[in-house]
């Protein structure tokens, strides 16, 4: 992509992680197809793709950061994505929770967590969605209570939690007061008590989505990330940077269809000649790629904006939205450029079609973007 | 992502044209409302754009241009083609020619045409197309026979933009058989070549006429380029073209996005602004996002022209999305005006109209989709 400016070591650190994909990583996503990665491989892989910047990649150089910008983390996970989404979905997890423990916590946060995260020794999640709260975070119902010597009892259910029932730590969101400002964040260890079970979806259950449970939780005062009563202006925020990574994981999976759908139009042969010289085929193919581009080009340019410090909902909210809903229709394109193998479970395609299908609903659905953007441009909300 | 870093010199120069905009240029697209511009207005206007760098703005300042970068000039064009699309194309159209005497001229054609088509005393236009010679340009029938000092040209060329006002005529003409007997050549009105208005849908205030050449008699030195090589060169030079004639389409979507925001935040429906209902905010945000991911691939375009290297396959991205979005766009903004849409009281049906002929110059959509198939299949699926 030569749009985008890159140093030599830059460049290499790409090279490096190429290879890296090729040999480790595509075996991997052959053997765990649709069934969780067991946690012990898990650790493994993460402290693996941590040496390349994966995770945390982002945070300064003192916090054990590689000082990345944004936009060089979004060309590193394209790469993983495309090669197994799944995966990529469960490391950005971890990622940005290490990255919020650089950037919001304290010293104590930093020194119990973070080097334990970024070396792929733990495992994050972050704990927002419950079973009536959805799109609306403002309304959360697990409670935070204040003990009498100044510590905490958590008490709820959260649900849909990506990298739940693998995680050993947790960052929730919980009500600590009323209304919208009554909502702070919390560091929650597995070994506090907190529970979790699996929920199994159409595809993707390499990367777990699992309900967290909440009954009577103690935690130190010190778990506390972020001001008190701070929580869902700071998720808000951190949100605009979390929906580029979901717009990479969806041009992962779409590059990948696509790679697939040109390779067989160019064996594949019909009235005596390759498929790929047909016209309706090559409009498929070129649809295709120029969705893919276009998605790239606005998540690409939403990491631009994130990286200069500039708010940026509406754009992040646009590349959200595009490319997680092109990837659908790309794949489902791949899939008919195939016939009847495109359904067949012997070939990739049918499996980044319903990869793709699952990623225009975790954080914020297609229709809260558009709803963001439409705020964006008329200064009115529709909520 | 380099394209979207702009100088400070060239943030001064994009205010000044939108208030020479606002001020000049607005005014006009009410008084030539799809009829012709009288020939004198023209060459007036052309000569106040050329002074903030329209005219072969790419041009080094030794030539006589601005020294800007095709991001710049396609970031001007925009501009233009948001106030008054046709008058945009008639620029783009000029500019393109003088470019190609500043660029590839001899120093007797640069001596010849240069100061005056830079001053906008000449208007160009380059003329391709004939009645049987659409998509395939290697079928030119129109012939160059050399004479004893010169060349005569005949034959005729149709739908051949800026050719009613044009003073001068880059001409591609068959000198030999075969994709390597198509030469190119400038011709002058007076020399023999009459033209012809064709009415049109929308756009007549940018003149598409039919060009007649009788035995035009033209001196030696008038041949531009190499002989047969004149299709070679004419494919290159639509690369650039594209992202020009993509830029007048992003110009008009971003138009009509404009409208269609003000519209929705003023119109009042069951006592709220009809931009705050639901449907209306997704078909808003659907409009800017496409907009968005038009001027992206757009300036993508214009950045892989600005590093010299190939890109058909991007620019034919840019050229097939920008032009058939905008269509789409201009039809939602109808949508939101209700019947004030269609009324010619508001300028939106217009836009409609004048997007809607885009889709066809420099490469219709579907062969933009056969370029970028070809590219990548590497298999050819034209006939």
């Amino acid at each position: 992509m030569s749009y985008i400016k890159i140093t030599e070591e830059q460049q290499l650190l790409l090279s490096n992680v190429d290879r890296f994909i090729e040999a480790r990583i595509k075996p991997l996503w052959r053997e765990y197809n649709n069934v969780p990665m067991p946690k012990p491989l898990t650790h493994e892989i993460l402290g693996e793709l941590a040496q390349f910047g994966f995770i945390g990649g982002s945070a300064p150089e003192e916090f054990g950061g590689f000082d990345l910008s944004h936009t060089m983390m979004g060309l590193l996970y394209e790469r993983l994505a495309k090669a197994f989404s799944g995966l990529a979905g469960l490391t950005f997890i971890t990622s940005s929770s290490a990255t919020r423990i650089a950037n919001d916590g304290t010293d104590t946060h930093r020194d119990a967590y973070l080097k334990k995260l970024m070396s792929g020794e733990m495992i994050a999640c972050a704990a927002i969605t419950e079973p009536d709260v959805g799109s609306s975070p403002a309304n959360i119902k697990t409670t935070a209570q204040r003990t009498d010597d100044g510590n905490w009892i958590i008490n709820g259910e959260k649900t849909w939690i990506s990298n739940g029932n693998i995680s050993d730590v947790c960052t929730a969101i919980v009500r600590t007061g009323k209304g919208k400002g009554g909502l702070s964040r919390f560091i929650i260890e597995r070994a506090d008590g907190y529970t979790t079970q699996d929920i199994p979806k159409m595809a993707m259950n390499e990367w777990p989505t699992s309900s967290v449970n909440f009954n009577d939780v103690k935690i130190p005062a010190w778990r506390q990330i972020g001001d008190e009563g701070a929580g869902l202006s700071s998720t808000l925020i951190a949100f605009q940077t979390a929906r580029c990574y979901v717009a990479t994981l969806s041009l992962g999976i779409a590059q990948a269809a696509l790679d697939c759908a040109i390779s067989y139009a160019q064996e594949r042969e019909q009235w005596g000649k390759r498929i790929g010289q047909h016209q309706m085929i090559q409009e498929m193919l070129a649809d295709m790629a120029t969705m893919v581009d276009a998605a790239r080009l606005l998540t690409f340019r939403g990491y631009h904006l994130v990286d200069q410090g500039v708010r940026c909902d509406t754009q992040t909210s646009m590349a959200k939205a595009y490319a997680t809903e092109m990837a659908v229709k790309v794949a489902s394109m791949a899939i008919q450029i195939h016939g009847a193998y495109g359904i067949s479970t012997e070939y990739p395609v049918e499996r980044f079609y319903r990869e793709a299908r699952i990623l225009p609903i975790p954080d914020g659905t297609t229709q809260i973007q558009k709803l963001i953007i439409g705020r964006g441009l008329t200064g009115l909300p529709a909520f | 992502m380099e394209f979207l870093t702009l100088t400070d010199e060239e943030r001064l120069l994009l205010d000044n044209v939108d208030r020479f905009i606002d001020d000049r240029i607005k005014p006009l697209r009410e008084q030539y409302n799809n009829v012709p511009i009288p020939k004198p207005v023209c060459h007036q206007i052309l000569a106040e754009l050329a002074e903030f760098g329209y005219i072969a703005g790419t041009a080094p300042e030794e030539l006589g241009g601005y020294g800007l970068s095709n991001v710049m000039q396609g970031m001007l064009l925009e501009r233009l083609s948001r106030a008054f699309p046709g008058l945009a194309g008639m620029t783009f159209i000029h500019s393109a020619m003088t470019n190609r005497i500043a660029m590839a001229g001899s120093e007797a054609q640069q001596d010849a045409y240069l100061k005056k088509m830079l001053s906008c005393e000449m208007i160009g236009c380059g003329a391709i197309t004939e009645p049987a010679v659409g998509s395939n340009t290697a079928d030119v029938t129109t012939t160059a026979k050399r004479t004893d000092d010169g060349w005569e040209i005949s034959g005729e060329k149709v739908w051949i933009s800026n050719g009613n006002v044009a003073d001068i005529a880059n001409v591609v003409a068959r000198t030999g058989p075969g994709k390597n007997g198509l030469s190119r050549f400038m011709v002058e009105r007076s020399e023999g070549f009459t033209s012809k208005d064709i009415p049109k849908m929308a756009m007549n205030e940018w003149s598409t006429a039919s060009l007649h050449f009788d035995n035009a008699k033209i001196p030696a030195w008038r041949q531009v380029g190499d002989e047969g090589k004149g299709l070679a060169i004419t494919l290159i030079g639509f690369q650039t073209a594209r992202v020009y004639v993509a830029m007048l389409s992003v110009g008009i979507a971003q138009a009509c996005l404009d409208l269609a925001i003000k519209y929705a935040q003023e119109r009042e429906q069951w006592g709220k602004p009809i931009g705050q209902h639901q449907m209306i905010q997704e078909m808003l945000a659907d409009m800017a996002t496409m907009t968005d991911a038009a001027r992206l691939l757009t300036l993508r375009g214009l950045h892989l022209v600005d590093r010299g290297e190939r890109c058909d396959v991007q620019t034919s991205m840019a050229k097939g999305y920008a032009t058939e979005i905008a269509i789409k766009v201009a039809s939602k903004a109808i949508q939101i005006h209700g019947a004030c849409g269609i009324s010619q009281e508001f300028p939106v049906e217009r836009y409609f109209r004048e997007a809607r002929i885009l889709t066809i110059p420099d490469g219709t959509t579907q062969i933009q989709k056969l370029i970028i198939g070809r590219g990548l299949t590497g298999l050819r699926a034209f006939n």
